[in-house]
């Protein structure tokens, strides 16, 4: 038997209902582009991280650091 | 008794009333709470908004128009059902949207971020104690590209802040925006929207 899917709900002004098929398509993409969005941004934020961790091992201040 | 006013007239004081015989000239009550106005309401409340219950998304209709060309939006007050981040759109369009920011974390690594021709702005961070915002719009309404400034707060301790600047690429006169969760749902608290006085 084939189950309906639950959509989240979206509110227009004062009205809240469930969102349309549409409007349900158009909030996956938003969700799969937030989701790379925010795995992009610690990849990033990781890597900052560990690199500072090395040149601090190598013998670098944070001034000489943030000089480069 | 009533007491009579005096102005100086260079040399000596003169009565008001003989001194003063034109009033013309001079600003009218209306005149003067009319200035009062235009200098006190820089800003102008246009709309507020109260948010549901467990609502992926609000759309604000009717914020928007000719009256004004720049607008800030703030909202505060709700709570989530999960710690996110929420997107801003305009109108119903789900592209085009240009976007970058420099990220600073909590423990002081930073980090740029970006969005090229993406489906939404990222406007901010949200969780159970925070659904917080604070946006800038240049020109929403104007038939000319929308500029888009938002204050990112992370609302967990291993997030950090950003300044998110952008511009949506199309020349499209909006009237109404969209707050949209990344994913779980927002409940209660109040959007406002306000005008710049031109």
């Amino acid at each position: 038997m084939a189950t309906k899917t639950v959509k989240p709900n979206i509110q227009i002004d004062d009205l809240v209902r469930e969102m349309t098929d549409a409007e349900y398509a158009d909030y996956q993409a938003l969700q799969v582009e937030a989701k790379a969005s925010e795995a992009e941004a610690t990849a990033r934020v990781d890597a900052r991280t560990s690199a500072l961790a090395k040149l601090s091992a190598l013998g670098l201040t944070p001034q000489e650091i943030e000089a480069l | 008794m009533a007491k009579k006013a005096y102005v100086y007239n260079g040399s000596a004081w003169e009565d008001l009333a003989s001194s003063v015989s034109d009033l013309s000239s001079y600003a009218t009550t209306v005149d003067l709470d009319d200035y009062q106005l235009k200098s006190v309401a820089g800003l102008t409340l246009v709309k507020t908004q109260v948010i549901g219950t467990a609502v992926t998304s609000v759309a604000v209709s009717d914020a928007f128009s000719a009256t004004y060309d720049n607008y800030l939006i703030l909202v505060s007050g709700g709570t989530s059902s999960i710690n996110t981040t929420t997107r801003f759109t305009l109108g119903a369009t789900a592209t085009g949207y240009y976007w970058s920011g420099a990220y600073t974390s909590y423990a002081g690594a930073l980090a740029g971020t970006a969005g090229s021709n993406t489906t939404s702005f990222l406007a901010t961070s949200h969780n159970a104690n925070a659904v917080s915002l604070n946006v800038f719009l240049s020109q929403p309404n104007l038939v000319k590209y929308t500029l888009f400034a938002s204050e990112y707060y992370g609302t967990a301790s291993g997030d950090g802040t950003e300044a998110i600047r952008g511009f949506l690429d199309d020349t499209t006169s909006y009237t109404a925006f969209t707050l949209t969760a990344s994913s779980g749902t927002y409940t209660g608290g109040t959007i406002y929207v306000y005008g710049y006085q031109k």
